[in-house]
């Protein structure tokens, strides 16, 4: 199944959603797309004005272009996905997930598209939260793959 | 086919880049200081990062990256110092990765652990903090 | 022209479709964007230290890299900090971090709102203006004007023309502009008809304003510089105040700008040029409904109360409605001129003011320092006293007369 990782660019998600079997929907795909267009020359992503425009499919004009730029290249993941996984607390997240509020908009979007989802939080410096993150995610891929409906516990 | 580059990064020393030199995959391979990063077709690069994960197992974690190797547009040289976007995420996430190296080793054998929600409420039960209050003033 | 770096401190410029605009304007100048070298560890400590504790990483990052610029980790000439226009959280950590970076470095800073309209083309005054300074400093530790020296200031309304000898101005031209060449022709020739001087004794000529480059190589100028500079130095000459800070408002029959200035040299600036409103052409359309000149308007404002106006924008179409409405439903003229220059200054200081350090002296210049009305109400709204220093309307005139007599 496709799904959609928050952060989108994140190594250990995008790894383990492709460890268990899945495909993770990531934000490098599509900036290698981006990058290597050739007919775009907007460096350093090639995010054009066209694509800002084309974000107004997610939120109005009075939306910030930085907003609606993001969610042009990020919300179709959220489209085409089967299922998500959401770091809660990804912090450091910069450069396409750096502004909050896109990425408020894009966890509303997951919950508005009704598919299984699973939040987590990045594991503090201790074994027990790690096992919980790890398992978690492999229990939520092992019931998408067995067909359970919801993900959840 | 298209070309694509990925990250491989190793949660503690491999030897990852001998190795894969050995096997003389059709591949442009770059070390760098969290692992290795390599680029080329994509059913070359299926074949690759399948042998690294099974001869590295959980030690090895692989994600696709956006831009072509030493990519100008994302060199810190060229950027005045300073880091791509994804550079601070990428080093949080692998100071992480050995511990999740460590839980997926333990994955087959804990069969019984409880996940624990994280939709929890860690707000204090009401009940709770009256009786502490109260405690306090016996 | 040496390259310099700009710092460029974003959250969005890249996913906005405007980051070649900004590079491709810097590159006109010989400038290179450059971006700070940050720890992770230090992007909390960063945040601290500013004290704004705001949601987005991206934004907690440009924490990290002012700090990193004031603390010399980052080999920048001036800073570039641009946020998304519209975004709450953005526009208040810019202001926040050009404060921060203006505080405790010297570093030229320009901060700016961008939607993904903004062009290379928009940037361009603002980008030669934070170049300059950077790499200018010999020619702005100009004080005196020495010789003979002239300034043409070709506006965009009006150009203004100076002559200058041994730190005093002795000729003045003042003509609407038309032909930019020929207005500003003609303003040079009144300049030096008051003076009895001929062309040949001018030994040294500086251009601003819009005109800047067309007139500049049509009289090969000496210097040809942007308008930000000139007022900068023209306005603290002036007034007398060319040690310490110093504000300068400049609102002309365009535009409108607003620098902060220490000893002299600009430290940050900004630039309104999207609205009428606030700028010279609303007064003179307010002058033309009360069927008075635009030098009346000034004192008769002063008698007027604005808030016996309904005034329903600072458009200078829908705003000028409210004044005509005004004036139908027999609103007194005093209030209606009142309203018209509260209604301009309001707008500067709400859009522009709020960017830039507000440290006293204030001095305003240009054409609108000349109606009272609107001196009066930015003393109002700014709680301050407002100097406005004899041939202010003249400002960019003198400034190039000033600067010019460095290539002497």
């Amino acid at each position: 199944m496709k799904v959609f990782i928050f952060p989108p660019t994140s190594l250990i998600l995008s790894d383990l959603v492709e460890r268990f079997g899945h495909e993770p929907l990531v934000m490098m795909r599509v900036i290698r797309d981006k990058v290597t267009d050739l007919s775009l020359d907007s460096p350093p992503l090639n995010v054009t004005p066209e694509d800002v425009k084309a974000g107004l499919k997610y939120a109005a004009v009075d939306t910030p272009p930085g907003v609606r730029g993001r969610l042009a290249l990020i919300a179709p993941l959220i489209e085409n996905a089967d299922a998500a996984i959401i770091v809660r607390n990804a912090d450091y997240s910069f450069g396409c997930v750096g502004c909050a509020r896109t990425n408020e908009y894009l966890r509303y979007m997951v919950k508005r598209r009704g598919i299984p989802t699973l939040e987590v939080e990045y594991p503090k410096e201790n074994e027990e939260d790690a096992k919980n993150f790890v398992y978690s995610i492999e229990k939520f891929l092992r019931d998408l793959k067995e067909g359970k409906k919801n993900g959840r516990d | 086919m298209s070309k694509v580059t990925k990250m491989v990064v190793v949660s503690s020393y491999a030897p990852i880049l001998s190795k894969i030199y050995k096997l003389q995959f059709d591949l442009t391979i770059k070390e760098t200081c969290f692992g290795v990063l390599i680029s080329g077709e994509e059913e070359e690069m299926k074949r690759a990062t399948d042998y690294m994960r099974n001869e590295f197992g959980n030690g090895v974690f692989i994600k696709e990256r956006g831009f072509p190797m030493g990519d100008v547009r994302r060199c810190r040289a060229d950027r005045g110092g300073g880091a791509r976007p994804g550079f601070y995420q990428l080093e949080r996430e692998i100071k992480m990765l050995p511990l999740i190296e460590d839980s997926l080793n333990n994955l087959d054998e804990e069969v019984d652990y409880k996940i624990h929600p994280y939709d929890q409420d860690k707000k204090m039960n009401a009940i709770k903090l009256q009786k502490m209050i109260e405690g306090m003033y016996k | 022209m040496e390259e310099i770096k700009i710092a460029l401190l974003s959250c969005g410029a890249e996913y906005s479709g405007i980051y070649r605009e900004i590079e491709t304007a810097a590159k006109k100048f010989n400038a290179k964007l450059i971006y700070p070298y940050v720890e992770t560890k230090n992007i909390d400590l960063a945040v601290e230290e500013l004290g704004l504790n705001v949601a987005s990483p991206d934004l907690r990052l440009m924490a990290a890299s002012a700090k990193s610029i004031v603390e010399g980790e980052v080999d920048a000439d001036a800073v570039f900090i641009c946020t998304c226009f519209r975004c709450a959280e953005g526009t208040l950590m810019r202001s926040t971090v050009r404060r921060y970076i203006h505080e405790h470095s010297e570093i030229p800073i320009i901060s700016y709102s961008f939607t993904e309209r903004t062009t290379a083309a928009t940037l361009y005054t603002r980008m030669e203006a934070l170049t300059t300074t950077a790499r200018r400093k010999d020619l702005l530790a100009r004080k005196k004007q020495e010789g003979i020296t002239a300034g043409i200031d070709s506006g965009s309304t009006t150009t203004k023309a100076t002559i200058m000898e041994e730190n005093e101005v002795i000729g003045r031209g003042w003509v609407p502009t038309t032909d930019v060449k020929k207005s500003a022709e003609t303003a040079f020739n009144d300049a030096l008809n008051e003076t009895g001087l001929n062309k040949g004794d001018i030994e040294a000529l500086g251009t601003t304003g819009y005109g800047r480059f067309l007139v500049g190589e049509e009289m090969h100028a000496d210097l040809i510089q942007e308008e930000i500079t000139v007022n900068a130095k023209g306005g603290v000459f002036l007034a007398e105040k060319q040690e310490g800070p110093a504000t300068i408002i400049d609102i002309g029959g365009m535009d409108n700008k607003a620098i902060s200035v220490q000893n002299g040299i600009p430290g940050g600036f900004t630039m309104g040029g999207i609205c009428a409103g606030a700028s010279g052409r609303f007064l003179e359309i307010s002058s033309r409904r009360l069927g008075i000149s635009i030098d009346e308007l000034g004192p008769l404002a002063l008698k007027g109360d604005y808030r016996n106006v309904e005034m329903n924008s600072y458009c200078i179409v829908f705003g000028i409605q409210s004044l005509v409405n005004a004036l139908a439903t027999g609103a007194v003229p005093a209030d209606v001129a009142s309203a018209a220059c509260h209604s301009v200054a309001e707008q500067v200081f709400e859009q522009q003011l709020q960017e830039i350090e507000i440290k006293e002296p204030v001095i305003m210049v240009g054409g609108c320092s000349l109606v009272e009305g609107i001196v009066k109400t930015m003393e109002d709204l700014l709680r301050v006293k407002v100097i406005v220093p004899r041939d202010s309307q003249y400002i960019g005139a003198v400034g190039a007369a000033l600067l010019s007599s460095g290539f002497i």
